[in-house]
C-alpha cells in the first residue's frame, strides 16, 4: 500500500508543479507564485534531488532544467545536461 | 571493415556538421585576431581558513567574497590584505533573509546585488552591513521577479535583465519592483533546427552588461559571443575561434521531457563572462565534453572591448572556471580545483 501511495505521489508531484510553472511562463501572476514556491521547495532538496540525478549529470557551476510536458519544472543546480550516445 | 565504415561515417558526420552550418549575420573569430597573447602565472592565496567548494566569487576593494553553496552560511568574506576570513554570513535555507542558490550580480563601492536563483529574488545590501552586522545581515531592498530566472540576471541601467524560459526570447527586462516590462533578444539563428527545449540547452549562456549601452551574451556550448546595443539590437555576432555548434536531442520519459547533448560532437565554449571596466573578459574552454580528460576548468581567458573586438589572450598556468576582476589593481581572482579547491590570483 505504501509503495502504491509513493508511486501516486511521485506521479502527481511533477504534474502539479509542472502545471504551475506552465501557467507562470504564460504570465499568470497568481499561478506564477505557486510555481515559484514549488520550485523553491524542489530546489531546496525536497524531492528534487532524485530527478536531478536521473535526468542530469553533476557539473560545478551549471544548471540543468527538467521539463514536464514541455514546460520547465525542476531546476538542478550544479548539474548539466548529460551526453548520451544518440543519433541526430 | 566495420570499424573502417564506422570511422568514415563518423568523419563524414563531423565534416558535415562543421562545414555546412553557420550562424546568420555572424563574423568569424580566429585566435590570430587577438592583438596580444600573454602568459600569466598565478599565485595561490593562502588564507587563514580553508576555501571549501566555492561556486562564485566577487572582489570589492580589499574584500573577496566567495559563495559556498554546500556550507551552512553561504557567503565567506576574506580580507585580501591580511589574508584572513572576516565573516561568514547568510544562512542557506528558506527563512527570512536566507537564500538557496545565490549568484553575484554586480557591486559598486557601497552596494552589492545578489540574486537567489532558486527563488528568483534579488537582494541588495550595503557592503558595510554585510560585514558588520552579524551572521544574518538585513538587505535594504528585496525584489521578487514575476518569472523564474533561468541562467543569469544582471542590473542594466535602471532595470533588471534576466534570462527566462521564453520560447522566443532569451532575456526579459523587469522594473525594480520585479514586474516584467518586455522580452528582448531572440535566440541565434543558424542552419540548425532545434525544439524549444533543445534550443534552451543548446544556447545555454551567461551575459554581462557595461551598465550603459552594451549587453554581451556568451554561450557555453557553442563558441559564440553576441554584442547587443542599448535597445537590444544585435551589434555584432562573433563565431570562433573553433567555429563549432551545439547539438542536442530532446527525449521524453513519460510526462518528463529533457534533452541530451550528442556525444562526440559537443564542446564547452565560453564560461563566466565578467565586466572588466573598459573591456570584458571571458574564459574559453574548447574541449570535447565526452573526452576522458575533459575539464570545465579553463586555461584561456579572452578579453574584448565592448564593441566585441578581440584584445588579448591570457594563458593561465592554473586553470579556473569562475573569476572576478579588480580593475584598479589589475588583478584577476579565480576558482581553481587542483590539487584542492583554492583561489588563485593573477596580475594582468
Amino acid at each position: 500500500m505504501e509503495k502504491i501511495l509513493s508511486s501516486i505521489f511521485a506521479l502527481a508531484l511533477p504534474v502539479t508543479a509542472g502545471y504551475g510553472v506552465s501557467k507562470s511562463v504564460n504570465g499568470n501572476a497568481d499561478l506564477s507564485l505557486l510555481a515559484l514556491s514549488n520550485v523553491e521547495a524542489l530546489a531546496n532538496g525536497e524531492g528534487g534531488g532524485d530527478y536531478c540525478d536521473i535526468y542530469c549529470t553533476p557539473a560545478q557551476g551549471w544548471k540543468c532544467t527538467v521539463y514536464v510536458n514541455g514546460v520547465p519544472w525542476l531546476p538542478c543546480y550544479d548539474y548539466r545536461k548529460p551526453h548520451f550516445i544518440v543519433t541526430l | 571493415m566495420n570499424k573502417l565504415l564506422s570511422l568514415l561515417l563518423l568523419l563524414s558526420l563531423l565534416i558535415s556538421c562543421s562545414t555546412k552550418n553557420e550562424y546568420l549575420n555572424s563574423e568569424k573569430l580566429n585566435l590570430n585576431d587577438f592583438k596580444i597573447r600573454k602568459n600569466l602565472n598565478g599565485n595561490i592565496i593562502d588564507f587563514d581558513s580553508l576555501v571549501m567548494r566555492p561556486s562564485d566569487l566577487l572582489v570589492i576593494d580589499s574584500l573577496l567574497i566567495t559563495i559556498e553553496p554546500a556550507e551552512k552560511r553561504l557567503f565567506h568574506i576574506y580580507n585580501l590584505n591580511t589574508k584572513k576570513k572576516i565573516a561568514n554570513v547568510i544562512n542557506r535555507g528558506q527563512g527570512p533573509n536566507d537564500m538557496i542558490w545565490p549568484q553575484f550580480m554586480n557591486a559598486n563601492d557601497n552596494i552589492i546585488s545578489i540574486a537567489d536563483m532558486a527563488t528568483s529574488t534579488i537582494y541588495k545590501y550595503y557592503i558595510s552591513d554585510l560585514i558588520n552586522t552579524g551572521n544574518s545581515p538585513v538587505p535594504f531592498k528585496i525584489t521578487k521577479l514575476s518569472e523564474m530566472i533561468n541562467t543569469d540576471v544582471e542590473n542594466f541601467n535602471d532595470n533588471i535583465v534576466c534570462s527566462t524560459y521564453s520560447d522566443e526570447f532569451q532575456l526579459s527586462v523587469f522594473d525594480q519592483e520585479g514586474n516584467k516590462i518586455k522580452d528582448i533578444i531572440e535566440y541565434p539563428q543558424s542552419t540548425l533546427n532545434y525544439t524549444n527545449i533543445e534550443k534552451r540547452d543548446a544556447f545555454y549562456m551567461n551575459f554581462i552588461t557595461n551598465q550603459s549601452d552594451r549587453i554581451i551574451l556568451c554561450y557555453y556550448l557553442t563558441d559564440l559571443i553576441e554584442v547587443y546595443d542599448q535597445q537590444a539590437n544585435l551589434y555584432k555576432r562573433i563565431h570562433g575561434p573553433d567555429h563549432f555548434f551545439s547539438y542536442f536531442k530532446e527525449y521524453r520519459d513519460g510526462e518528463i521531457s529533457s534533452s541530451t547533448a550528442v556525444k562526440g560532437l559537443n564542446r564547452d565554449a565560453y564560461f563566466s563572462p565578467e565586466n572588466a571596466g573598459d573591456e570584458f573578459m571571458v574564459l574559453y574552454n574548447g574541449g570535447y565534453i565526452g573526452d576522458p580528460d575533459h575539464s570545465v576548468y579553463c586555461n584561456k581567458l579572452f578579453s574584448f572591448n565592448w564593441d566585441g573586438e578581440p584584445n588579448i589572450i591570457y594563458m593561465l598556468d592554473d586553470p579556473i572556471f569562475s573569476f572576478t576582476v579588480d580593475t584598479q589593481n589589475k588583478k584577476i581572482y579565480g576558482i581553481s580545483e587542483t590539487p584542492e579547491f583554492h583561489i588563485v590570483e593573477y596580475s594582468y
